[in-house]
C-alpha cells in the first residue's frame, strides 16, 4: 500500500503544480455555480435538482482528470519507468485512484459555497445535502475507475478522454433503454445505469443497493486497470 | 553486489509482427555487455523484456536466478533501467523525482537521503537538485533518467542509449561512469556509437530483423572482419578469381560487376594477393582495401548478410 500512496501523492502533485489541476477545479466550482442559479426551484430552498446535475458533471471531470493518469503518462514516456520499478499492477492502479480521488475531493469540496449560499439565504434540508456530497464521492469514485480502465488501454489522451465519456454515456443510455423494455431486460438495464441509483442520495437516504453499486463500479474498473496493464505488456 | 542475467530464447510478438526472435544471451556479473544493431533491430524490445516493461511471448529472463516471470518484483529489484526516452516528469524537481523513485524502489527511509544523494553525484547533478526538470537543458535530463536507475544501487543495470544526444564532454564523462559502474555491476547498454561500444565492452550482443547475430568478444568480432579487397583487372576477371582462391588467407573470392571481391585475413594479404594477380599475367589496374577489421567493418560485414 506505501508503493500506491507514493504513486498517489506524486500524481496529486504533478496534477496541482500545473495549470491543469487548478484549472479543473475551479470549472469544476464555476459550473456548480452556474447550474445552482439555473436549477434552484423558485423560491424553494432545495438542491436536488443541483446534485442531480452535478452527478453528469462529474462525467465530464472523471474523463478529462482520468486521461492523464495513464494515457498521457504512457505517451509521454514516463510511464515506462513506473511499470519497470518494483511495484505490483494492483499497487499502480489503486496508486493512480488514489491521486484521482483527490483531485475529485477537491472540485466537490470547492463546490461547498454553494449550499452555503443558500443556507444563508434559507433553511434547507440538511439530510440531502449530506446524501447528496456523499452520492457525489462515490459517484465520482466510481466514474473515475472506469476512466482510469480505458485510459490504461490507449497511450492516445484524447482517445481516452472519449471513451470515458462513451462508457458512462453508455451507461446512462442502459437507464434511457430500460424505460422502453420490460421484463428481466428492464430490471437489468435500470440496475446497470447509474441514473437509478443517485435518485436516493438526492432525496436524503442512503441506500445500501446504491452504495453497493457504486462500490461495485470502483472495484470493476480497478481490476479492468490491472486487467489492462497485464494484457497490454 | 554482482547479479548476472540470462535471456534464454526470448521471442515477443506484437499482433503478426515478430519484434525478437529465440534472443538468447547472459550479462555476466561484473561485465559491461554491449547490444548492437541497426535501427528497429529489437535492442528496445529485448531491454523492455528484460526490464519487465513487456513480457514475452516465450522464453524467459533470469535476474540472479529469479525468473522475472514468477516473481516480477522481485526481479525489477535488481535492475536499474534508463530507457530510450529518457522522459522524466518536467513538473518535478529533481530531489523530488529522485527521491519518489527511491520510495518507488524500496529503499528504506534511513537511507534515502544518502542514496539520493549518491544517485545526483554519479550522475553529475550536483547543483541543480533543486531545479525543476522541465528547465534542464537535455543532456542533464538524460543525466536525470541515468540517476533514476541508480538510486536503489541495483546490481543490474540496463541502459538503452546512455549517451544519446549529449555533448562530447558529457559523453566522455557517461562513459568513465559506465566503465567504472561495471566493475562492481552487470551493465547492459545499447549504443549506435559502435567507438563507445568497443571501448566499454568486452563482450557484444549484435541484434537484426529481431535475432541474435553473434554473441561474441569485440576482440574475437573485429578479428572476424578480416580484410575485403575490391580489384579492378584487365582481361579475364573468372581467371583472377582463380588465381587469388589458392592464396593462403584468402577465404573467398568472387566477381562483383566489374570487380572482383577478395575476402580474407592477414595483414599482408592485399600485397600476396596483388603480387600473385601480376605473377600470373593479369593486369591489375586498381586494388582497393575496403575493409581492414574494425568492430565498425564486422557489424556492417554482419548485418549486410
Amino acid at each position: 500500500m506505501r508503493q500506491a500512496v507514493t504513486i498517489a501523492a506524486r500524481d496529486l502533485r504533478a496534477t496541482y503544480v500545473s495549470a491543469f489541476g487548478i484549472g479543473c477545479t475551479a470549472a469544476f466550482a464555476a459550473l456548480a455555480g452556474v447550474l445552482l442559479v439555473f436549477d434552484l426551484r423558485g423560491d424553494q430552498a432545495r438542491l436536488d435538482l443541483w446534485f442531480s446535475s452535478l452527478f453528469v458533471a462529474l462525467g465530464l471531470l472523471a474523463a478529462l482528470v482520468t486521461q492523464r493518469a495513464f494515457a498521457e503518462e504512457e505517451r509521454s514516456g514516463t510511464l515506462e519507468i513506473l511499470l519497470t520499478s518494483p511495484v505490483r499492477f494492483w499497487q499502480v492502479a489503486v496508486g493512480k485512484l488514489f491521486g484521482v480521488t483527490g483531485v475529485l475531493l477537491a472540485a466537490i469540496a470547492a463546490t461547498i459555497v454553494c449550499p452555503l449560499l443558500v443556507a444563508s439565504m434559507g433553511n434547507p434540508d440538511s439530510g440531502p445535502i449530506i446524501t447528496g456530497y456523499i452520492g457525489l464521492v462515490l459517484v465520482g469514485i466510481g466514474f473515475l475507475s472506469l476512466g482510469l480502465a480505458v485510459s490504461a488501454s490507449t497511450p492516445n489522451p484524447l482517445v481516452a478522454a472519449a471513451g470515458t465519456a462513451g462508457v458512462l454515456v453508455a451507461l446512462w443510455l442502459a437507464g434511457v433503454l430500460a424505460g422502453g423494455l420490460g421484463g428481466r431486460l428492464h430490471v437489468v438495464l435500470e440496475y446497470l445505469s447509474p441514473t437509478s441509483h443517485v435518485t436516493g442520495f438526492l432525496r436524503g437516504t442512503l441506500a445500501v443497493t446504491d452504495i453497493a453499486y457504486f462500490l461495485s463500479m470502483t472495484v470493476v474498473g480497478i481490476a479492468a486497470v490491472i486487467a489492462v496493464l497485464g494484457w497490454r505488456r | 553486489m554482482t547479479a548476472g542475467v540470462q535471456v534464454v530464447d526470448v521471442s515477443r510478438r506484437f499482433g503478426r509482427k515478430q519484434a525478437i526472435a529465440d534472443v538468447t544471451f547472459d550479462v555476466q556479473a561484473g561485465e559491461v555487455l554491449g547490444l548492437l544493431g541497426p535501427n528497429g533491430a529489437g535492442k528496445t524490445t529485448t531491454m523492455r523484456v528484460m526490464t519487465g516493461y513487456l513480457r514475452p511471448t516465450s522464453g524467459k529472463v533470469l535476474v540472479d536466478g529469479v525468473d522475472t516471470a514468477d516473481d516480477p518484483v522481485a526481479a525489477r529489484q535488481q535492475i536499474g533501467y534508463m530507457p530510450e526516452s529518457s522522459a522524466v516528469p518536467p513538473e518535478m524537481t529533481v530531489l523530488g523525482f529522485l527521491r519518489y523513485c527511491a520510495r518507488l524502489r524500496r529503499v528504506p527511509r534511513a537511507q534515502r537521503q544518502k542514496a539520493v544523494a549518491s544517485a545526483l553525484r554519479q550522475a553529475g547533478l550536483g547543483g541543480v537538485g533543486a531545479e525543476r526538470i522541465g528547465t534542464l537543458s537535455k543532456g542533464y535530463r538524460q543525466r536525470v533518467a541515468l540517476a533514476q536507475a541508480l538510486v536503489h544501487d541495483p546490481p543490474v543495470l540496463v541502459l538503452d542509449e546512455p549517451t544519446a544526444g549529449l555533448d562530447p564532454r558529457q559523453v566522455a564523462e557517461t562513459r568513465e561512469l559506465i566503465a567504472k559502474l561495471g566493475r562492481t555491476r552487470s551493465v547492459l547498454l545499447s549504443s549506435h556509437l559502435l567507438s563507445e561500444v568497443a571501448n566499454l565492452c568486452r563482450r557484444v550482443v549484435v541484434l537484426d530483423k529481431g535475432r541474435v547475430l553473434a554473441v561474441s568478444d569485440v576482440a574475437t568480432l573485429t578479428a572476424s572482419a578480416g580484410v575485403r579487397l575490391e580489384l579492378r583487372v584487365s582481361g579475364d576477371a573468372s581467371r583472377a578469381v582463380r588465381v587469388v582462391t589458392g592464396i593462403a588467407g584468402v577465404d573467398d573470392a568472387s566477381v562483383r560487376g566489374d570487380v572482383v571481391v577478395v575476402k580474407g585475413t592477414g595483414d599482408d594479404l592485399g600485397q600476396r594477393v596483388a603480387a600473385a594477380v601480376i605473377e600470373a599475367g593479369i593486369g591489375l589496374l586498381e586494388q582497393r582495401v575496403t575493409s581492414s577489421g574494425t568492430l565498425e567493418e564486422a557489424y556492417l560485414n554482419l548485418v549486410r548478410e
